[in-house]
């Protein structure tokens, strides 16, 4: 390869354009550049650090009345991105339906969540945490501090009950190590010590609505989490269950490892690989390749919808806004969207990009979102 | 004024924030992970102001483009975009053709890694293997993520 071959190569790569074996050459060649120098001393990298800050920020100084074009932009790129992938074709119509949006706006959800205990006293949790650890005899929150009036009776292992409402979030860490993400309106059962299981025996835990979890390895005893019509095996990986009672069917997605899907209704079971996503009705298991990164951007607070109808996207809003979704014509709901909003934003910046696509009109009244022909 | 100790929180957080544009956790993205990359692109190049350069582009782009940001893990596109830009830079100031030749050279030579989730988990490792060769403070602070990351 000559000189011009190499660049043109590298080229691609910076652009993303290689193809799967010259990603892996460009790769391994870097995995194996050779050091030239000796790693620099504490001095050197302060002063680098510090150095590059400053710069950064005298920039910052700078940029800021450019700041309100590169919004902008951003904006328009988002709002393109999304009527892009706009499924029926139709030409994009750059004008916003703005009217109907009130002056006074719905906030997004918080972290927000309650632990009820099995004597059915219930605790609301901080919402100036993100999450919580449960250890054997006590909780505390991420950074360390009590939750306040716990004390978990350490002699008998108990079913806790962590729930969020309708918007609302929270992060749990299991007593085994797991960790698991609520998404809105979810609760999850579980025990407070998994110490007394003997070998071979299960850790259980119960789900409704949706989660991710992050299961800590423990091959001697399978975690197990049970929805309604299924349940699914692991021994320490990563994927995701959307159960929502108002949903038909229950999404599980692999991101890591390998789990057993076992439908209740069908007596049958599926192994999942990384980026498979099983779908369990009352009589049927199906198994598709998705792409996780949409299946899972709720814990990254994004609404992520890769291809889906407009029906399932106003029902994660309405779980997350708190609102309820009415349609002028229930056809709509079959419209297909595909794109990523950031979650913390008011209900009128997901509805306007929405609307950006020139497809939908939205009315909202109260805590109503009615959504209507453009 | 803030009572949220940015440091105690990890990494997913910090990336939630920095999309809501919170200047705070993108001053403590910068804090974790600066050390770490310039000693990574540092031995690599032996060229103090192209590494600052290469990381000067790399956080300004962290910050203009937050809102647009698609990643799973803040960690891995961090290693990506070092990745990229010392790729361009070898490539496109190659003076001497040395690195031209290294690449030529390492196509005749060496097997290669297909599997990309091996391949990434090399390209990680390789730039964390750095950490226990850093200096005491710099390695404290980039440490806070990991472990937060482990914790969970």
């Amino acid at each position: 390869m000559d000189k011009y071959q190499a660049k043109a190569l590298v080229d691609k790569y910076i652009e993303g354009d290689c193809s799967e074996e010259e990603m892996a050459l460009v790769e391994n060649w870097y995995l194996q550049l050779p050091y030239l120098a000796d790693a620099p001393g504490t001095g050197q990298i302060i002063a680098a650090k510090n150095n590059v800050w400053e710069k950064l920020m005298s920039r910052r100084q700078n940029k800021l009345r450019l700041y309100y074009r590169v919004a902008m932009t951003a904006a328009a790129v988002l709002i393109i991105g999304l009527g892009a992938v706009w499924f029926f074709n139709k030409s994009f119509s750059p004008e916003l339906h703005l009217a109907s949006l009130p002056a006074i706006d719905i906030a997004p959800g918080t972290n927000k969540a309650t632990l009820t205990l099995a004597d059915g006293k219930t605790i609301s949790l901080s919402g100036e945490q993100t999450g919580i650890k449960i250890k054997e005899t006590e909780l505390r929150y991420d950074d360390g501090s009590r939750v306040a009036s716990n004390s978990l009776d350490h002699v008998k292992v108990q079913m806790l009950i962590a729930a969020t409402p309708i918007g609302g979030t929270y992060r749990l860490v299991l007593p085994d190590g797991t960790a698991v993400w609520l998404n809105a309106a979810t609760s999850l059962k579980f025990p407070s010590s998994f110490k007394k299981l003997t070998e071979g025996q299960n850790r259980n835990v119960e789900l409704t609505g949706e989660a991710y979890f992050e299961v800590a390895k423990d091959n001697s005893h399978p975690f197990i989490v049970k929805t309604r019509l299924q349940e699914v095996k692991v021994l320490g990986t990563h994927f995701n269950i959307n159960s929502y009672p108002d949903d038909v069917d229950i999404k599980t997605t692999l991101l890591e490892g390998s789990v057993r899907v076992s439908s209740f209704g069908k007596k049958d079971n599926v192994f999942l690989k990384p980026n498979q996503q099983s779908i369990v009705t009352a009589n049927s298991i199906q198994v598709k390749t998705v792409d996780p990164a949409d299946v899972i951007s709720w814990k990254m607070g994004e609404f992520g919808f890769g291809g889906e109808p407009l029906r399932k996207i106003m029902k994660k809003i309405a779980r997350w806004y708190n609102v309820d979704i009415v349609y002028t014509d229930q056809s709509l709901g079959d419209k297909i969207f595909s794109g990523t909003i950031s979650k913390y934003g008011s209900i009128t910046e997901v509805l306007r990009l929405l609307e950006a696509t020139g497809e939908v009109k939205f009315k909202i009244d109260g805590r109503t979102v009615t959504v209507s022909n453009k | 004024m803030s009572i949220i100790d940015y440091s105690l929180l990890p990494d997913t957080e910090l990336v939630i924030r920095l999309k809501e544009g919170d200047h705070d956790a993108y001053s403590e993205i910068y804090q974790r992970f600066f050390g770490l990359l310039y000693a990574f692109i540092y031995k690599r190049l032996k060229d103090k102001e192209e590494s600052k350069d290469i990381l000067q582009k790399l956080f300004s782009d962290l910050w203009l483009k937050r809102e647009t940001l698609d990643f799973p893990v803040l960690s891995s596109y961090l290693y990506r975009a070092v990745r990229i830009k010392m790729i361009a830079l070898m490539v496109h100031k190659d003076a001497e053709e040395s690195y031209i030749q290294s690449f030529n050279s390492f196509m005749e030579d060496d097997t290669i890694i297909t599997d990309h989730l091996i391949r990434e988990r090399e390209l990680t490792t390789m730039i964390e293997k750095e950490v226990d060769l850093l200096p005491d403070s710099v390695r404290k602070v980039f440490l806070r993520s990991k472990q937060t990351i482990k914790q969970i």
